[in-house]
């Protein structure tokens, strides 16, 4: 007969579905929305402010991040704190560090200057030497780079 | 054909999506890693906690100042805002301290003391300072 060596065996049909790269990207999504999750459920919205001559700054693992949201609600490191306690809590974590004394700041953009100068005080009152203030790139160097291409011509 | 080379027997119908998938993770993978990698942020200094100190100002330190009626100021002398990067120009590249003081009123958007300070880095300032709030206040 025609039928050579194991050609019978591959040719068998498979009846079921590989769910192996299912179950890949389904636990990366289950990974995805863990962390993502505590940082909706603190209930932080703000937009932040943009800007063109910016730094790089990196996120570090032992760092300071204030947040103020567009209600001017307080976050220290994600979690909200209650009115009034933001001087004591910058205090006992500034007055024990060594490494530096830089406070990330992160405010929503429509934000009155009053309360981010309220929080500028609390801050240099608890031991702060430095704000960095987070802001977004206000263009991205590809698309910016197309733009000036566009308006050239 | 393609399918002529399989000589193996039964037909594939079905596309092989395993390979893509595989890339997708990385790139996926690639942009979890690079997103905190990405942020960036302006330092501004934040005035020394002891007040005595702050209340003396050495005559040559220049203070941008954010009106809260819309208007930009520098060291008390009101500048256009569309002026205000030659402006800032003209004073710092003759100055070696780059140093420069941002003092805004209670009702400006952060975002315009953001966008003032991004036109003074731009026009050469390296260091900004926020301003002790008792020298916001009007004598």
């Amino acid at each position: 007969m025609a039928i050579s060596t194991g050609s019978a065996g591959v040719g068998a049909v498979k009846a079921d579905i590989n769910v192996t790269p299912m179950i890949d990207v389904m636990l990366v999504l289950l990974i995805i929305f863990m962390i993502v999750t505590p940082l909706i459920a603190a209930g932080f919205k703000a937009t932040l402010p943009k800007g063109k001559n910016l730094d790089p700054r990196p996120e570090g693992d032992n760092e300071v991040v204030l947040g103020i949201d567009e209600a001017g609600r307080y976050f220290l490191n994600g979690r909200p704190l209650p009115e009034g306690t933001l001087g004591d809590q910058l205090r006992s974590i500034f007055s024990a560090r060594t490494e530096d004394k830089i406070l990330y700041f992160k405010a929503d953009n429509h934000l009155k200057y009053a309360k981010v100068q309220e929080a500028v005080e609390t801050a240099r009152r608890s031991g702060v030497r430095v704000m960095a203030a987070i802001t977004e790139p206000n263009k991205t160097g590809l698309f910016q780079a197309d733009k000036d291409k566009k308006e050239k011509k | 054909m393609a399918m002529s080379t399989g000589s193996s027997g039964g037909v594939q119908s079905d596309i092989n999506v395993t390979p893509m998938i595989d890339v997708l993770l990385v790139l996926l993978i690639i942009f979890m890693i690079t997103q905190p990698l990405s942020r960036m942020a302006m330092d501004v200094q934040v005035p020394p906690p002891d007040e005595t100190v702050t209340t003396k100002t050495p005559p040559s330190q220049i203070v941008l100042e954010l009106a809260d009626d819309g208007g930009y100021a520098i060291n008390g002398q009101p500048v256009p805002k569309d002026q205000l990067d030659t402006q800032i120009h003209a004073i710092y590249d003759q100055r070696p301290a780059k140093l420069l003081f941002i003092k805004a009123g209670a009702n400006r958007i952060y975002q315009d003391v953001i966008e003032a300070m991004d036109v003074a880095r731009g026009a050469g300032v390296q260091i900004i300072g926020f301003t002790p709030q008792e020298a916001n206040k009007p004598k």
